[in-house]
């Protein structure tokens, strides 16, 4: 296995082997590295794209909500309420699905759940804190682009508030949140690692801690390179959207 | 008829913006409103149009168009009168208009909801009113979005907006700012030939003033400090404002004739 | 009136850190010690808030657990706030040019989140208490250094900057005495907000059994304990979750009312 190499040569063997897809097998089950991580690999994303999807939406209603009660006790309630939400753990939320709605009262059950609803309770874990956190910036991005002499201006030109907000100012707040957004998915990829362990879900996360656990090096050099990979290519899109954006607001700044 | 009887206007902390305001303006007819910067001309157009919600209080005083209270209206009925009954041509023309969208869908979109036009029909009046303001590369300026234009474009495509949907009310808040001489010149004609209803006239401009408004109004402080015939104000100005304002409009067209008379 | 008010508002979270990460110091009993008899002992004096599985000290396994969590969390912000303004401020590039290639390394590396280092360094070395510290400051002294960058330079180019150094100032006495106290606020606040967060990600990792070490107690690590005998006491979950999130809620209030005070600055 050329153990008796020095480290660098093992790292350089490694590396031009891991190119070209060849992680090795696994020291536990001898297994080939690269199609246990795929299929790892393919449990992980399916569960942040469910979160992402239902973040997304929850952010949207949250955050109007936010907006529209803004002046009112509600709305203060709402933001606070948001605010709290940040500070509880998904792992918490994962364990106490479990435990009572599960264990307890019965409904769905731990393993074995097929299609969607295998990745549906550990992507709704992530969907509270990640709301709560871009709800109330949402309100105030809206409430800021309401607030603008455009917003004003189309106001004495007759257009109504509901037209000002749903064609001009959301757009234009949920655009500034987005960036940010894709940052929170790979914050949540990374999240996931410990969501998984509790589902036990054979994600990523799984890969990582049964590695770990067991000692065995191949498996977890290529999660963690995989997982690099995965956390690159979020922020590697959040930055492209951010220059598309710019790009464009850059085109609307210029003076002729 | 638009009638303001005593107006007067706190802000949300309380702060006195208008105090006992009076003035009147008469359909075709245009009056003139100037002062130093915050003295609250911005603030008695908003209050007219009523849109800013709580932001600003009515402590006093009213406001009658035709006769009727508008400030009894509520506020669904006050925003359903902007547009038609009262139109507004902004002081910063290049933040007033949305960034991310083309100036032509803009327009457009006005004339749709204020006059339930087509899209064509709304496209062609939109290019004829461009056209009246000396932007006759109507294709180039409705394909622009706003960055791509200058202040000075922005404020005449809000002026050609105003004027394709002939408001009852015209409220101009310092409309001539960002323009050169020449189309300073033909705003204050194309304001002076319009004559489907009355001219709120915001200006700085001693020049417009005289040859667009029949009185003028001089703000300070949230007050109206006098109010005259065009010509009395500008032969007998009484406050010190006033006073220095009518000096430098005089002693600026004194140059302005030298300068003529150089070239 | 409304300062006292202001002071109030910060000194309580700042109280409730201090007493739970020191509070270990006033603990009515060894946390280690099992007293198979009096497992699940209701509250009594000996034991203020009872017993777990095992017979040990609730009370003091949380006053013990708080030291870990919330001690790791305040030790690596310290040195990354230490470290992290220090090395920004000196290579905080004052002469105007920009490093294409130093900043697009230094966005690629810190474009990964902090979980992750703690992630890769936990798979490389396994879970402990120095593991933990050099994660959490690796992965966060890069991020702290590319803000006091951009934020020094942003300063620098500022009007007053220049006037200080017209009228003879060095380019150390700049930043240290006139950029450094106003890019503080925001430094320390990204920090109270990433401390929220590490503390959730430390307690989720000994959650799922990735603990900090053999005799070492975390809340993370004890609401894992409990949950295996949910049924017998719940309330043993109760307790850790309402410290984590406490905890974290004081860092992130922390946060918020920096945020405000420089918004009125």
């Amino acid at each position: 296995m050329g153990l008796n190499e020095s480290l660098h040569v093992q790292y350089i063997n490694w590396l031009s082997k891991a190119v070209t897809g060849d992680f090795g097998r696994s020291f536990v089950n001898n297994k080939d590295v690269l199609q246990t991580e795929m299929s790892a690999f393919a449990f992980t994303i399916k569960i942040i794209l469910l979160a992402g999807i239902f973040e997304a939406v929850l952010i949207i209603l949250v955050g109007s909500l936010c907006y529209v009660c803004r002046n009112r006790i509600s709305g203060h309630i709402i933001s606070a309420l948001c605010f709290a939400m940040i500070s509880i753990p998904p792992f918490f939320l994962a364990s106490e699905y479990l435990d009572i709605i599960v264990v307890k009262m019965g409904i769905g059950s731990v393993v074995g759940n097929a299609g969607i609803m295998r990745y549906l309770p550990a992507a709704l874990c992530f969907v509270p804190g990640t709301a709560a956190f871009f709800a109330p910036l949402l309100a105030t991005n809206i409430t800021y682009q309401m607030s603008l002499d455009s917003a004003d201006y189309a106001r004495y030109r007759g257009l109504s508030e509901k037209r000002i907000l749903f064609r001009y100012a959301m757009p234009a707040a949920l655009i500034s949140i987005i960036p940010s957004f894709f940052q929170m998915l790979a914050l949540n990829l990374a999240g996931a690692i410990v969501i998984e362990q509790v589902f036990s879900i054979p994600g990523l996360g799984y890969l990582i801690m049964s590695g770990v656990t067991d000692r065995d090096p191949p498996v977890i050099h290529a999660t963690i390179l995989l997982l690099a990979i995965c956390l690159s290519l979020f922020n590697i899109s959040a930055d492209v959207i951010r220059r598309i954006i710019s790009h464009n607001t850059d085109l609307s700044m210029v003076h002729t | 008829m638009l009638t303001i009887a005593d107006l007067s206007v706190k802000s949300r902390d309380g702060k006195q913006l208008l105090s006992n305001v009076s003035l009147r303006l008469d359909k075709g007819e245009c009056v003139g409103l100037t002062g130093a910067s915050g003295a609250g001309k911005t603030t008695l157009i908003r209050t007219i149009m009523g849109t800013s919600g709580k932001q600003l209080l009515i402590s006093g005083g009213d406001i009658q168009a035709d006769g009727k209270s508008i400030l009894e209206a509520s506020y669904k009925e006050r925003r359903a009168m902007c547009g038609r009954y009262f139109g507004f041509i902004p002081q910063n023309s290049m933040t007033s208009f949305f960034s991310n969208v083309k100036i032509g869908k803009q327009i457009i979109e006005t004339y749709r909801i204020n006059l339930s036009m087509t899209a064509a029909e709304a496209h062609e009046l939109a290019a004829e009113m461009l056209r009246l303001v000396n932007l006759s590369d109507t294709d180039r300026v409705m394909s622009s979005y706003p960055g791509q234009l200058s202040g000075g474009m922005l404020q005449r495509v809000a002026m050609s907006i105003v004027l394709g949907i002939k408001p009852t009310y015209l409220l101009a808040d310092e409309p001539t700012s960002a323009l050169d001489r020449d189309n300073r010149a033909l705003l204050t004609e194309l304001l002076s030939g319009y004559k489907d209803g009355g001219i709120l006239f915001i200006s700085h401009d001693a020049e417009a003033i005289v040859s667009l408004c029949s009185s003028v109004c001089v703000m300070e402080h949230g007050r109206i400090v006098e109010s005259k015939e065009t010509g009395l104000l500008f032969r007998a100005p009484q406050h010190p404002w006033t006073k220095a304002f009518v000096n430098a409009a005089e002693r600026s067209r004194r140059e302005n004739a030298e300068w003529k008379q150089l070239r | 009136m409304k300062l006292s008010k202001k002071i109030i508002s910060i000194a309580i979270p700042i109280i409730i850190l201090i007493s739970l990460s020191f509070g270990f110091i006033f603990k009515p009993n060894d946390p280690h010690k099992t007293h198979i008899l009096e497992k699940y002992a209701a509250a009594s004096e000996t034991y203020p808030l009872g017993t777990d599985a095992l017979g040990r000290c609730e009370l003091s396994r949380l006053l013990e657990g708080g030291k870990a969590t919330i001690g790791i969390v305040v030790l690596g912000a310290a040195i990354v706030l230490v470290l992290g303004t220090a090395l920004g401020l000196l290579f905080a590039r004052t002469n105007g040019r920009s490093g294409v290639l130093s900043d697009s390394v230094l966005n690629a590396i810190t474009a990964i989140p902090p979980v992750a280092y703690l992630i890769i360094m936990i798979g490389i070395w396994g879970n402990s208490i120095p593991t933990m510290i050099t994660a959490l400051t690796v992965s966060l002294i890069l991020r702290i250094i590319k803000l006091v960058m951009t934020l020094a330079e942003e300063e620098y180019r500022k009007a007053y900057a220049r006037c200080a150094f017209a009228s003879g100032a060095s380019h150390f006495r700049i930043l240290t005495v006139h950029i450094l106290p106003v890019i503080l606020p925001e430094i320390v606040q990204y920090l109270c907000l990433s401390c929220s967060d590490m503390i959730l990600a430390i307690s989720g990792f000994s959650f799922i059994g990735l603990n900090l070490g053999t005799n070492v107690i975390d809340w993370g690590y004890m609401l894992s304990e409990a949950r295996t005998n949910f049924d017998m006491r719940p309330e043993l979950l109760f307790f850790p979750i309402l410290l984590i999130f406490i905890s974290s809620l004081c860092f992130n209030i922390l946060g918020r009312l920096i945020e405000r005070g420089k918004a009125k600055c």
